[in-house]
C-alpha cells in the first residue's frame, strides 16, 4: 500500500496546480454541504427554541361568539365554556390524556412600593406538564396537588415580574399582594419570551373560589395521545366541534364559536416545513459537490490520456489490469478524501464560530428574553460528518472509475505507441 | 524455448488483413536470434504475440514449454512479467522515475519489498555499467544509457526470453554496437533473445536471421559469425 501512495504522490507532485485546483472544487463542494446543512439546523433549533411549544401535543380550547344562527338561536351569540367541561370534553374524547381548564383574571399585584398589573391564571397542578412549562433550576415548584386540594394562596410568578416586583430580592416565600389578597410566591418558571406579558399561575381552585362566581372557564387546555398525522388531528378537532355543538348548542362547522388550537398540527406543518428545507439544501450542497466530482473525473481523465504511454510500458512489463484500475481509483479517492477533509473541517470550523458568536450574544442580551434569534446552535450532528465521508470515498471511486477504465481499455501495443 | 506452430493471425480492421500465414518457428535455449523483414512483413505482429502482447487466431505458441493461448488479461499480464523481457526502439522508462525505481518496476508488480527490489535494480545496474546514473531520471540520460537502464528493466525478473524491438533503432552507430555488446553479454550468460531489426550489422551480430516475407518465413540464416563458432 505504501508503494501505491508513493507511485500516486509522485504522480500529483508532477501536476501540483492542476491537483489543487480541482482538488478546491471538492473542498468547496463539501464545504457548502456542510454549511447548508448546519445551517439548516441552526435555523430548526432556532425555531423550536422560539416556538417551544410546537413539540408539545398541546390542544387549547377558547369560547369564541356563533357567526350562525343555530335551532332558533341568533347569531353573535357569545359561547360560555363551563368547569363541568373540563370532565365532560374527556368522557367525550379518549384521545385525551391530561387536561385541565384556566381561569384568567387581570388583577393589580405588588410587593412594598413595588406594583405591576398581571394576568393571573388559575390551573390545575397537571398544567405544567400539559403546557410543558419548565421551573427555573433552584427557584421553587410549580403548583401541586395539595395546593389544589387545600384552596391554598400560592403563586407561580415570572423571571419578569420578580425583577420588577422584588428588585434582586428572592421572591420565594414572600407575600405578594394581589388586590389586597395575599399570596406565596412558590416558584419562578421559565419564560421563553414568546409572548410579551406572561401570566402567574395560581391553583384553579383558589382561582374559582375567589374570582369565578359564575364557574365561567376561560379555555380548556388537554394533552392527546395516539394521534399522529394532520389528518388524524383534524378530524379529531372536528369531534371535538360536534361534540362542544351539541352541548353548547351551536354549529358544528361554525368556526368563530370556539377556537380550537392543536398545536400538533403547526407542529407538524413546521416539521414538514424543514424537512422541505433541509432536502433543499442537501439537492443544492450535493448539487455543488457533484460538480466537484465531476472535475475531478474529468482532470483524472485528461492525467490518464496523458500516461497512456507510461500505462503501455506498465502493461507490458506485467502490470495486471486491476493494478491499473487500483492505481487511478486510489489516486481519485486520495485527491477527493484528502481536500474533501479540509472542505469539511472548514464547514465545522465555520459553524463552530458562528455558534459561538450566537450563543455569545444571546449571553450578552437579555437572558430573560433569550427568545427572538431565529437562528440558534447551527451544529455539524455526527451522522451528517460521517455520511460526508462515506460520500467523499464513494465520489472519488466514482471520479476515478470511468477514467480507470480508459486507462485499462488500452492495450499494452497502442499505448506504447501512442506519443 | 519459443516453439510457433502453424501461427496464423488476421486484423479486421476494415478489409481483413491475413498479417501471418502460417508460421513454424523454433528457437532454443540460449539462441540469440534476429528477425528481419520490409514493413508489412509481419515482424512486429509475430513481435507481440512472442511477447503475449497479442492475440493469434490459429495454431500453437509454446514458452518455456507452456502453451500460451487464450488467456485472460491478468494471466497474460502475469506471465509476460515473469518470463519475457522487453526492450523497446523507443526505451519507454517512466519519465518521472529514476534509473532505479525504473529498473525495479517489475519487482513492484510481483509483489516484492521496496527495499529488496531497489537493491537488486542497483546490482543490475551495475551489471549494465550505470551504478553511477541510479538516482537519475531518464531525461538526465543518453540514448546509449536510456537503453542500458530498459535492459537492465528487462533482465531485472530473470525472464526466459529478452524481446528487443528495434533497440538499435533510435541510437547512433557508436553507441548501437555498444549496446549489441551487452545484449552479446546476457545472452552469453544463457538468455535466449529474439532480436527484430531492420539494419544488416545488428542482425548479423546475432545466430540466426530470420526473414519475414508478406507473413511467411522466407528464408533462416545462419549468420557467418556463427558458422566460424
Amino acid at each position: 500500500m505504501t508503494d501505491i501512495i508513493q507511485e500516486i504522490w509522485s504522480t500529483i507532485r508532477k501536476n501540483k496546480l492542476r491537483t489543487f485546483l480541482t482538488g478546491f472544487s471538492v473542498s468547496w463542494g463539501i464545504f457548502l454541504l456542510i454549511i447548508l446543512l448546519a445551517s439548516g439546523n441552526g435555523l430548526q433549533n432556532g425555531m423550536t427554541a422560539n416556538f417551544w411549544h410546537m413539540s408539545s401535543n398541546m390542544v387549547k380550547i377558547w369560547p369564541g361568539t356563533t357567526s350562525v344562527p343555530y335551532h332558533g338561536y341568533q347569531k353573535n351569540r357569545k359561547i360560555k365554556l363551563k368547569t363541568d367541561d373540563i370532565e365532560k370534553i374527556k368522557i367525550d374524547h379518549p384521545e385525551i390524556t391530561l387536561h385541565g381548564g384556566e381561569i384568567s383574571t387581570f388583577r393589580n399585584v405588588s410587593y412594598g412600593k413595588n406594583f405591576g398589573s398581571y394576568t393571573l391564571i388559575g390551573v390545575p397542578a397537571d398544567y405544567m406538564k400539559i403546557e410543558k412549562i419548565k421551573m427555573l433550576p433552584g427557584k421553587g415548584r410549580f403548583i401541586n396537588d395539595i395546593d389544589i386540594s387545600e384552596h391554598r394562596k400560592v403563586i407561580v410568578i415570572t423571571p419578569r415580574a420578580e425583577s420588577i416586583l422584588f428588585r434582586g430580592n428572592d421572591p420565594i416565600g414572600k407575600l405578594l399582594n394581589v388586590d389586597g389578597v395575599l399570596y406565596t410566591v412558590i416558584g419562578i418558571y421559565d419564560n421563553p419570551g414568546y409572548n410579551d406579558s406572561p401570566p402567574l399561575y395560581i391553583p384553579f381552585t383558589t382561582a374559582q373560589k375567589l374570582y369565578n362566581p359564575s364557574n365561567e372557564i376561560n379555555a380548556l387546555t388537554f394533552n392527546t395521545e395516539g394521534l399522529y398525522t394532520k389528518q388524524e388531528h383534524e378530524a379529531f378537532t372536528d369531534r371535538i366541534r360536534q361534540k362542544m355543538g351539541k352541548r353548547h348548542q351551536f354549529e358544528a362547522t361554525d368556526k368563530n364559536a370556539i377556537w380550537v388550537w392543536d398545536t400538533s398540527i403547526d407542529a407538524i406543518m413546521i416539521h414538514q416545513m424543514f424537512a422541505g428545507i433541509k432536502l433543499f439544501m442537501w439537492i443544492v450542497g450535493l448539487g455543488t459537490l457533484i460538480a466537484g466530482i465531476v472535475g475531478v473525473s474529468n482532470i483524472m481523465l485528461i492525467t490518464v490520456r496523458e500516461r497512456t504511454k507510461e500505462f503501455g510500458i506498465r502493461k507490458a512489463i506485467g502490470a495486471t489490469p486491476w493494478s491499473i484500475i487500483k492505481l487511478v481509483i486510489i489516486e481519485s479517492v486520495i485527491i477527493t478524501a484528502i481536500f474533501g477533509y479540509v472542505g469539511m473541517l472548514a464547514g465545522i470550523g465555520v459553524s463552530e464560530i458562528a455558534n459561538h458568536i450566537i450563543e455569545t450574544s444571546i449571553q450578552s442580551a437579555d437572558i430573560n428574553s433569550g427568545g427572538g434569534v431565529p437562528f440558534r446552535n447551527p451544529d455539524v450532528p455526527l451522522n451528517i460528518v460521517i455520511i460526508s465521508n462515506i460520500i467523499l470515498i464513494a465520489a472519488g471511486i466514482l471520479a476515478g472509475y470511468i477514467p480507470a477504465r480508459k486507462a485499462v481499455n488500452v492495450t499494452a501495443i497502442e499505448a506504447m505507441h501512442a506519443d | 524455448m519459443i516453439n510457433l506452430k502453424d501461427i496464423n493471425k488476421t486484423y479486421y480492421n476494415g478489409a481483413p488483413l491475413h498479417v501471418l500465414k502460417g508460421i513454424n518457428l523454433e528457437i532454443n535455449a540460449g539462441e540469440m536470434v534476429s528477425i528481419m523483414g520490409a514493413s508489412g512483413s509481419g515482424k512486429s505482429t509475430l513481435l507481440n504475440i512472442l511477447g503475449i502482447l497479442d492475440n493469434y487466431d490459429s495454431g500453437e505458441y509454446r514458452l518455456n514449454d507452456r502453451l500460451i493461448k487464450n488467456l485472460s488479461e491478468r494471466e497474460a499480464a502475469i506471465l509476460r512479467n515473469k518470463m519475457i523481457g522487453f526492450v523497446f526502439q523507443s526505451f519507454n522508462l517512466i519519465s518521472y522515475k529514476n534509473a532505479v525505481e525504473n529498473v525495479a518496476l517489475p519487482l513492484f508488480y510481483q509483489g516484492v519489498g521496496r527495499k529488496k527490489r531497489n537493491a537488486l535494480a542497483e546490482e543490475y545496474l551495475d551489471r549494465v555499467g550505470l551504478k553511477s546514473h541510479a538516482l537519475h531520471f531518464p531525461n538526465e540520460m543518453s540514448g546509449g544509457q536510456k537503453q542500458r537502464v530498459a535492459i537492465a528493466r528487462a533482465l531485472i525478473a530473470q525472464p526466459k526470453i529478452i524481446l528487443a524491438d528495434e533497440p538499435t533503432g533510435a541510437l547512433d552507430s557508436k553507441t548501437s554496437v555498444e549496446v549489441i555488446q551487452l545484449l552479446r553479454e546476457v545472452n552469453l550468460q544463457g538468455m535466449t533473445m529474439v532480436i527484430v531489426t531492420h539494419e544488416r550489422e545488428i542482425a548479423e551480430a546475432t545466430d540466426k536471421i530470420i526473414r519475414l516475407k508478406d507473413g511467411v518465413i522466407e528464408q533462416i540464416e545462419i549468420t557467418a559469425k556463427q558458422q566460424q563458432a
